[in-house]
């Protein structure tokens, strides 16, 4: 089985991409979801409540996105932070999903920061997810309703896509103009290709 | 010698012209007097004397029995002959009663011919005609000896009121709601008549960069002027102005009923639309359908689908999508 890593900068639609290789009967490993959940469990909230101040968190133990990006994406420190607390529980999640879908020709694992978070090294093969800075811009704008001053803090907190195309080993480009199934459907029949040989 | 005498001619013959000419002017005013006289005599002899004339008169007909309606007359004008003086034919025709013959249907006898026609007998005219005219009724002669008329049961029904409005608002405003005052009146006429009528409309409103609520007293269209009755013939219109903005909602493209089953991609659309800020309220997502339009494709052989809004509530206006058409696989 081959382990192919999904990444793509914010607004990129790596998870409509994701949604079409499920269609086309490959499992998806949704990272920043699993991540998600893993701000209730009270190990990770403890931590995280440690690191950055009971204001993460509502009184009812909920954690408040807004307040957690307000602080790490505004510092390095702070993001590098979140992820050593997060990335070990993801990954144990991962590595459990991945003996359960062992019997598949290839995985899909999607995650927004796999370069920044140095895990290429852990798939056989990465697909990268492009798409023009001011699509994306606007595409979260409208999906999170949130100012471009906001978006494009996010934004810097990931690497040039220009770097991680060139790192990667196969590019959808996700522009809006281009058709998006051909281009999946032609990667799935390389790594099914690759997967036969 | 010669010379002299015939200056002294010359000059007897200019003062005699003179003479003359001053003579005629002197008599011209007189000649006017006297011919004014002679004409003013004239008159006066012709005046006092007796003719017989005929006038067209219409017939106008007054005093409708309640709950009957005059539809038509057949007969609208008639002529009507009788003697009389000058002065009184004068009289006649400077006080205009020589224009129409007033028929009081309350209060003479009518007979009926058909179901709704009926005839009066112009013999019963003679009398008020005869006082009204100033003349003897035994030599007034009318050119026919009856008049018809139709004449049926009135009937009465309720209608809606729909306001005609040509409006033009300020940016960001639009009409919320109208409301008429009363929004239903009562139209009075023949059964035939007032079948035909669905509904009324007042008269156009015109109002330009409206950014507030705005109330008149308006009059309604008689589409059967004369033979219809309307009543009140006037309504109240509000007009409900409100503002509106624009909202967006990510909405489910609704691909069940599809066959061969497709999924597309994305599996939902973003709806753009204009609302009244007061009715965001009552928004709900399943007030709206997004369908693939489908209609004479052959699936297999295009590779993105148009999205077609098959239903959005009412409140919604200018409504548009994004993305507004989409890619899908065939299901297996």
């Amino acid at each position: 089985m081959f382990k192919v890593g999904l990444t793509g900068n914010i607004g990129s639609g790596k998870t409509l991409v994701c949604q079409i290789f499920e269609t086309l009967g490959i499992p998806v490993f949704y990272a920043d979801r699993v991540a998600r959940n893993l701000y209730s469990e009270p190990e990770v909230r403890g931590q995280v409540i440690e690191t950055f101040g009971a204001g993460v968190y509502s009184s009812e133990g909920q954690l408040i996105p807004q307040n957690l990006a307000r602080i790490v994406f505004n510092d390095k420190t702070a993001l590098q932070e979140i992820n050593r607390i997060i990335h070990p529980g993801v990954m144990r999640k991962y590595l459990q999903w991945l003996e359960e879908n062992a019997d598949y020709d290839y995985i899909l694992h999607e995650a927004a920061i796999l370069f920044e978070s140095n895990l290429q090294h852990e798939f056989d093969y990465i697909i990268m997810v492009t798409a023009p800075e001011k699509v994306r811009l606007q595409r979260v704008m409208e999906r999170d309703a949130l100012p471009e001053s906001s978006v494009m803090a996010r934004m810097k907190n990931q690497w040039p896509e220009k770097e991680k195309v060139q790192k990667s080993d196969f590019v959808i480009i996700n522009d809006g103009i281009k058709f998006l199934i051909p281009q999946v459907l032609e990667i799935h029949n390389q790594l099914i290709e690759k997967k036969s040989e | 010698m010669e010379i002299n005498k015939k200056s002294n001619l010359g000059k007897t013959f200019k003062e005699s012209e003179i003479r003359e000419t001053a003579k005629r002017k002197s008599d011209t005013p007189v000649f006017l007097i006297c011919l004014l006289l002679a004409t003013l005599f004239w008159i006066l002899i012709k005046l006092s004397a007796d003719y017989s004339v005929t006038y067209p008169l219409k017939i106008k007909y007054e005093h409708v029995p309640e709950g009957k309606l005059l539809v038509a007359s057949e007969d609208s004008v008639v002529n009507v002959s009788f003697k009389s003086d000058g002065y009184n034919l004068l009289d006649l025709l400077i006080t205009g009663k020589l224009k129409y013959i007033p028929v009081n249907l309350g209060d003479i006898k009518m007979e009926r011919i058909k179901s709704n026609s009926y005839a009066i007998f112009t013999q019963g005219l003679k009398e008020p005609l005869a006082s009204r005219l100033n003349v003897n009724e035994s030599e007034i002669i009318f050119s026919t000896p009856d008049l018809e008329l139709n004449m049926e049961d009135l009937a009465s029904r309720k209608v809606s009121i729909i306001p005609k409005l040509n409006l033009q608002f300020k940016s960001q405003y639009g009409l919320y709601a109208v409301n008429v005052i009363p929004d239903k009146i009562t139209i009075w006429g023949s059964q035939n008549q007032i079948d035909s009528i669905a509904e009324l409309q007042t008269n156009q409103i015109n109002l330009n960069d409206l950014d507030a609520n705005q109330e008149m007293t308006v009059a309604l269209q008689n589409p059967l002027p004369g033979s219809l009755r309307i009543d009140p013939d006037r309504v109240k219109v509000k007009l409900i102005v409100e503002k509106y903005t624009e909202f967006s909602l990510k909405v489910p493209i609704d691909v069940s009923g599809i066959s061969p089953i497709i999924r597309t991609f994305p599996a939902t659309t973003t709806l753009y639309f204009n609302m009244f800020l007061k009715d965001y309220k009552e928004l709900k997502t399943n007030q709206f359908k997004v369908v693939p339009d489908i209609k004479n494709i052959d699936l297999r052989s295009v590779k993105t689908l148009n999205l077609r809004i098959i239903t959005h509530p009412k409140i919604t206006r200018d409504v548009r999508m994004d993305p507004y058409s989409v890619e899908f696989i065939i299901v297996n």
